[in-house]
């Protein structure tokens, strides 16, 4: 005994009845966005403040002209300068985090409004042991058995009793070639015309940018104080990171028990990717506040670390790739469509089987259009 | 689909049919029970008072043969058996008197008056003290001697007219009735009283029948005897009700001069003036037309009864406890209406014998079967069919009911082209069988059984199966006059298995039960007539699985994970008072002593102190072994109402009710979904505690004709289970590390305005109120919402409940519901910023934003098959329309996060009209 029918009245009306309505009416308070670290790397440190902006119109919006002050427990204390809209740092001379200081940022901004984080110890630093990928395939909706890519994993050396909670930043560098090997040009007549542009000059890069994914971990919850095989992120076949050679400067950060809670946070945050699940959302609690009012809020962290790092490099991984190659266009009549349109010259590619094909985007033969750039760079091992 | 819509109006069903109701009456449940106990219990419980001179009371016994039967009826039909007749004035006083004569035929009168089969006993009828009828009796046809015989007026000579006097004055005030008519019926003559009520007429000797009547009053029947000259004089009763129409109204009584409070009483008769809904008609879902009473959306199981979360609140059916009401997503509630004798509800003050939820009680009663003879109904809606079959297992003494309901037609919707209508599927059963069986005297013994269940298999890849199914045995034995026990056994399983295969290689399957053991032992005492005492113990026993998450199939790449069981026992000592310090004044009270222990075998994890409960501050872990006593609470619960009447119609009430509960419900949706699973109190989640405070005011209008009240409460809950925010719901094994307990605070005005009957009979009422939640541990610094208060998530501050019921003609009635609601709370992502270049997004205070406002009209059109008497069936059509105005109510908001801009999307669910056409048919007349 079933019955569609209220499912069927539910659908009907469900499936029409999903109407966008706008966000006018949503006040984006201008929330001061705090946005910065000291460690016992030698600097200069940066600070970042910004506001919030709206979220039909997301947009970068600095906050100028503030009097942004870090100080230690022992008096010392030094003013950051304002270099870049809303980027202020602290002089190459200047301050060097030590660890077993406490250390706390003052902010006061042009229209007189004073902010300040409690003083963070700087833990112990602790060394990463080792950084290894393993092999592994992650499903999505389109690829249920799986896209292959490289887990990273990390193991951390043995900790002092006293430190617990750490967080790691990734910088990946990976080398990579134009999608496609150039074979041949043509001038507007059909002939094949010189390469004068040098462009095997411009076919392979190295791209360097942080990886926008936060990792947390503790040992709080072990008998020993060292992690292993702590999962830190994964790259997936769906770029062509993988293709030659890619590398990754993991920075691990020895911070507290309340950087540890804020940072977890932050990363469940921003791993839940769908923002229509059923919990409530909620806001990540900072540790600046305004002096005069408690309740302000004020978004984002100031975060005092100790850091170790190390690198890694992987070779090409041995398994198909997923991600899009530039269009290449092989089928007669639409290169010659291409090239009623289009003007000279015309550039052929090398594609599979020893075939040859005309490449849409010219642009796409020089890799700097992708991001990298053409300087190796100085730590990188071939 | 138009075929579709065709098909959905034109299949004509059976239904069952059940009498408009009589308005005004105090229905009668099915019962046998001693005249004096059920005279003693009318008043106790109404207000009445009964007058009689009647002896060997104590061998007449009360029949009721069918649940919700108008007391009048109810005793007339019994009463006559032992040629006791029975009357009765608008101030609730009835006179019961036996024995006496009529001398001719006068059956023409009873007819009128005791319509019904029992006609044979008027031949019992004997003389009665004219004094006597005089006084009381105003209905009944006696024969009246006026004058005396032998005056030279004999039988067979030429008859003189002689001359009877007297004065016509009110019954209820003694003040004399000017211009009130006489008429004497077989000779068509009239006469009409004078300024002073008095009047004059000449009659031949002889008998007669005399018709006394006046505007305003009842008419009132003589049958005269006339001897001689004589007085007759006529007293006449205000006309408020007429007999086997309108009765005395039990909530005239309950409104103003009972104790309760935040109390309804919905009888199964009261509902067919109600608008259908989707043809369903569904006596619970009245309770959202009363004030105080939300649900979060349409479709949304749950109730939330001043301000506070659906878990708050429990339904009992004959003390059975349903943990989950509600047939497809909530729709419907898994209570045949036609099973239904009636419900109460309580929403201030909990009667002492429920302890465990704090918010509201629910109380279902099933009909018991027929004593008489076996019957049945059946019906067919545009969603379920429905049959129910009782009759006697012993004729008079005991019987039985069986009633199940189960939606069908597969065939309708497997005609549907859209795929994805034609694979998803929901469908439910409910059913319930209640024996009564009447051992002896002094025992009663009760059997009930009940079972709900649903499937639902949307086509989007979600698979859910929950039921609830369980059985009562109450056991009453009656002492003696005063003091009656209830001994109650009561086994409840909620169970539900979720399969979710949106994905099939992430597929997984989970699964959870309940089981609710109880015992309960009731004495009720009536110590005196001030005095009504209860005193009771009470076991429940808790045992909760939480199956095992597991992969659905073997493409599946979820890792099981095992979830440990929980159990806890709960043991109550209660006792009660209610107290009628003088007429004006009643109190009652009641403590309730409760010991809650939660028992073994389970792993009880210690967290580092003023940390967080969460899984990386754990320092230590214990297993227990099974009936460990793990954590024991000691809590005592009190009650307290008092009433005073400043007058007949208008009186002052307040409560105050400190309760505890011991079992919660998780739920990761905001309404209750078939997945919520419920958890136990345990060392690390205290019990909740809530205190109401209510106070009220009572009046009632227009001679009783229109009740209006107005409440204000105040309410605070303790140890609130909110979910952490971001907690991880369906794989997290240790509950308590995404829990977090704060406080509730909710108040509010409720203004009732009811007419209850008439020609146009319904109700409005607006509630005003506030419900806000607080979250902020000081002790752990854990925190919802920065540790600011926020509404609740069913906060709807204004609510307007109208709905009414029209009679255009005897066989054609309109009823309409108008709802009005606040939109509820929402959060709002409100802003994007970057951290390390990651964009994230914020969002507004918890529950900031409200969706838009809630409005729904219903309407439907009743009409009456004839309103013969003698007939096979009885039949009534049902076109009803639901949301009239095709208002889009938002049921929720949706934010997506489109090219890092964020855009939001209402969804609307039963966005329009949507008609329906129900025909109902009975076997047998409406009166049976």
């Amino acid at each position: 005994m079933k019955i569609k029918l209220l499912i069927l009245f539910t659908l009907i009306i469900t499936l029409s009845c999903k109407e966008e309505f706008l966000l006018d009416s949503v006040q984006n308070e201008k929330i001061l966005i705090v946005d910065g670290f000291i460690s016992n790397e030698p600097g200069p440190y940066r600070i970042k403040l910004t506001y919030t902006s709206n979220v039909s119109q997301p947009e970068t919006l600095p906050v100028k002209g503030c009097e942004v002050m870090i100080t230690d427990n022992t008096g010392y204390s030094e003013s950051l300068t304002e270099k870049e809209p809303g980027n202020y740092y602290t002089s190459a001379s200047g301050i060097i985090g030590v660890v077993g200081n406490q250390y706390k940022i003052t902010i006061k901004t042009s229209d007189g409004k004073e902010y300040e984080s409690e003083f963070q110890e700087m833990k112990n630093p602790v060394e990463i042991d080792s950084i290894y990928t393993k092999t592994e395939f992650i499903p999505n909706l389109d690829n249920p058995y799986g896209i292959p890519g490289y887990m990273f994993y990390l193991d951390t050396k043995p900790a002092d009793e006293q430190q617990k909670y750490f967080l790691w930043s990734m910088t990946e560098t990976y080398k990579y070639d134009i999608d496609y090997e150039l074979a041949y040009i043509l001038d507007k007549y059909g002939d094949q015309i010189t390469n004068t542009l040098a462009y095997d000059t411009i076919e392979t890069c190295w791209k360097t940018e942080s990886v926008k994914y936060i990792s947390t971990g503790t040992t709080a919850n072990l008998t020993n104080n060292q992690l292993t095989g702590k999962q830190l992120y994964f790259v997936s076949t769906e770029t062509k990171k993988l293709t030659k050679r890619y590398s990754v400067l993991v920075k691990q950060y020895a911070i507290d028990k309340e950087a540890f809670q804020y940072w977890d946070e932050v990363r469940k945050q921003i791993s839940n990717e769908n923002i229509l699940t059923t919990t409530q959302p909620y806001n990540v609690n900072s540790n600046v506040f305004n002096i005069a009012d408690y309740d302000e809020k004020v978004w984002g962290y100031f975060t005092v670390a100790s850091v170790s790092e190390k690198r890694i490099f992987v070779d090409q991984l041995k398994e198909p790739f997923y991600f899009n190659k530039t269009v290449v266009i092989t089928d007669q009549r639409a290169i010659s469509e291409y090239r009623r349109v289009h003007k000279p010259p015309y550039f052929y590619v090398k594609i599979e089987n020893d075939a040859y094909g005309l490449l849409a985007e010219p642009a796409c033969l020089d890799c700097r259009n992708e991001g990298g750039t053409l300087e190796k760079p100085d730590f990188w091992i071939d | 689909m138009k075929r579709l819509h065709l098909l959905i109006l034109l299949v004509s069903l059976l239904y069952n049919f059940q009498l408009f109701a009589q308005n005004d009456i105090i229905y009668i449940k099915k019962q046998s029970t001693r005249f004096e106990d059920f005279i003693s219990g009318l008043e106790k419980k109404y207000n009445l008072k009964f007058y009689y001179q009647i002896e060997k009371t104590s061998d007449i016994i009360i029949k009721v043969e069918e649940d919700s039967i108008p007391l009048d009826d109810a005793l007339r039909n019994s009463l006559l058996r032992y040629a006791v007749f029975v009357t009765h004035d608008n101030e609730g006083n009835y006179f019961l008197f036996r024995e006496f004569k009529v001398q001719s035929d006068v059956s023409g009168f009873f007819e009128s008056l005791y319509s019904d089969e029992n006609q044979e006993s008027t031949e019992k009828q004997k003389e009665q003290s004219e004094n006597f009828l005089k006084t009381y009796d105003d209905f009944i046809a006696q024969t009246i001697v006026i004058g005396k015989n032998g005056n030279g007026h004999q039988n067979g000579r030429k008859k003189e007219k002689v001359k009877i006097s007297g004065t016509i004055t009110s019954l209820s005030d003694g003040s004399s009735i000017p211009q009130a008519r006489l008429h004497v019926i077989e000779l068509n003559k009239n006469e009409v009283s004078n300024i002073d009520g008095y009047f004059e007429i000449e009659l031949y000797p002889g008998e007669y029948t005399l018709t006394a009547s006046s505007l305003g009053m009842h008419d009132r029947n003589y049958r005269i005897k006339v001897l001689s000259s004589g007085e007759l004089n006529i007293e006449l009763k205000t006309k408020t009700f007429l007999l086997g129409d309108a009765v005395v109204s039990a909530n005239k009584s309950h409104n103003v001069r009972s104790t309760n409070m935040g109390f309804e009483k919905i009888s199964a008769a009261a509902i067919k003036e109600l608008p259908i809904v989707l043809g369903e008609q569904d006596i619970v879902k009245i309770a959202l037309l009363l004030p105080g009473v939300q649900t979060v959306g349409e479709v949304s199981a749950g109730f939330n009864v001043r301000g506070s979360p659906a878990d708050q609140n429990m339904f009992y059916i004959n003390d059975l406890p349903v943990y989950n009401s509600s047939h497809i997503f909530g729709l419907f509630t898994t209570f045949n209406s036609d099973a239904i004798s009636e419900f109460n509800f309580y929403k201030s003050n909990i009667p002492i014998e429920y302890g465990g939820q704090l918010s509201s009680i629910f109380e279902i009663d099933a009909k018991e079967g027929n004593k008489k003879h076996i019957t049945g109904r059946g019906g067919i809606g545009p969603t379920s069919a429905r049959v129910l079959a009782e009759g006697p297992l012993k004729k008079d003494s005991s019987s039985f009911i069986v009633s199940v309901r189960s939606t069908y037609s597969d065939w309708l919707l497997n005609r549907v082209e859209n795929l994805d209508i034609r694979n998803s599927s929901a469908s439910f059963y409910d059913a319930l069988m209640n024996f009564s069986l009447g051992l002896n005297k002094k025992n009663d013994l009760n059997i009930f059984l009940y079972g709900s269940q649903d499937k639902s298999d949307l086509s989007f890849g979600i698979r859910n199966d929950y039921s609830n199914l369980g059985g009562t045995v109450k056991w009453i034995h009656y002492f003696n006059k005063n003091l009656t026990s209830e001994f109650n056994l009561v086994k409840s399983q909620y169970a539900y298995n979720e399969s979710n295969y949106e994905i099939n290689y992430l597929g997984y399957q989970h699964s959870f039960t309940l089981d609710h053991n109880e015992a309960k032992l009731k004495f009720k005492y009536n110590l005196n007539d001030k005095h009504d005492l209860q005193i009771g113990l009470n076991s429940k026993y808790y045992q909760l699985e939480y199956g095992d998450l597991k992969p659905l199939n073997e493409q599946s790449v979820i890792k099981p994970i095992y979830f440990e069981s929980e159990q806890a026992l709960i043991n109550s000592l209660f006792a009660g008072d209610k107290w009628d310090i003088f007429s004006r004044l009643s109190v009652e009270g009641g403590i309730r002593f409760t010991m809650y222990s939660f028992l073994g075998p389970k792993t009880i994890y210690t967290y580092e102190e003023a940390s967080p409960i969460s899984v990386n501050n754990i320092t230590d872990t214990t297993a227990y072994a099974n009936n460990d006593f793990i954590k024991n609470y000691y809590n005592f619960d009190f009650r307290f109402a008092g009433k005073y009447e400043i007058s007949n119609s208008f009186s002052v009430k307040m409560s105050y009710n400190m309760l505890h509960q011991y079992v919660f419900m998780l739920s990761n949706s905001i309404s209750v979904s078939p997945t919520s699973k419920w958890k136990l109190s345990d060392p690390h989640l205290k019990p909740m505690s809530g205190e109401q405070y209510s106070l009220g005011l009572y009046k009632n209008l227009w001679n009783d004709k229109i009740e209006t009240s107005a409440e204000v409460y105040y309410k605070n809950v303790k140890n609130l289970v909110e979910y952490k925010d971001g907690a991880d719901f369906i794989t997290n094994q240790i509950p308590e590390t995404n829990i977090i307990q704060g406080d509730l605070t909710a108040y509010g005005i409720e203004i009732m305005l009811k007419k209850k009957s008439g020609k146009l009979n319904g109700w409005i009422n607006y509630t005003y109120s506030k419900s806000e939640v607080k979250v902020f541990n000081e002790t752990t610094g854990e925190m919802n919402n920065n540790g600011l208060p926020y509404p609740a998530n069913y906060d709807k501050p204004h609510a307007l409940n109208l709905t009414f019921n029209y009679k255009l003609t005897k066989r054609i009635s309109l009823s309409s519901s108008v709802v009005y609601s606040t939109g509820r709370p929402v959060t709002y992502p409100t802003s994007i910023y970057y951290l390390n270049d990651i964009q994230i997004t914020g969002f507004s205070g918890r529950n900031e934003y409200r969706i838009k406002d809630y409005f729904r009209t219903d309407l439907s059109i009743n009409i009456e098959g004839n309103l013969k008497k003698n007939k096979l069936a009885h039949s009534f059509w049902s076109v009803s329309f639901y949301n009239l105005t095709a208002r889009k109510n938002p049921y929720a908001i949706v934010f997506q996060n489109e090219d890092g801009k964020i855009k939001g999307y209402e969804i609307s669910i039963l966005g329009t009209i949507i008609p329906s056409i129900t025909y109902n048919l009975k076997f047998g007349n409406y009166e049976d």
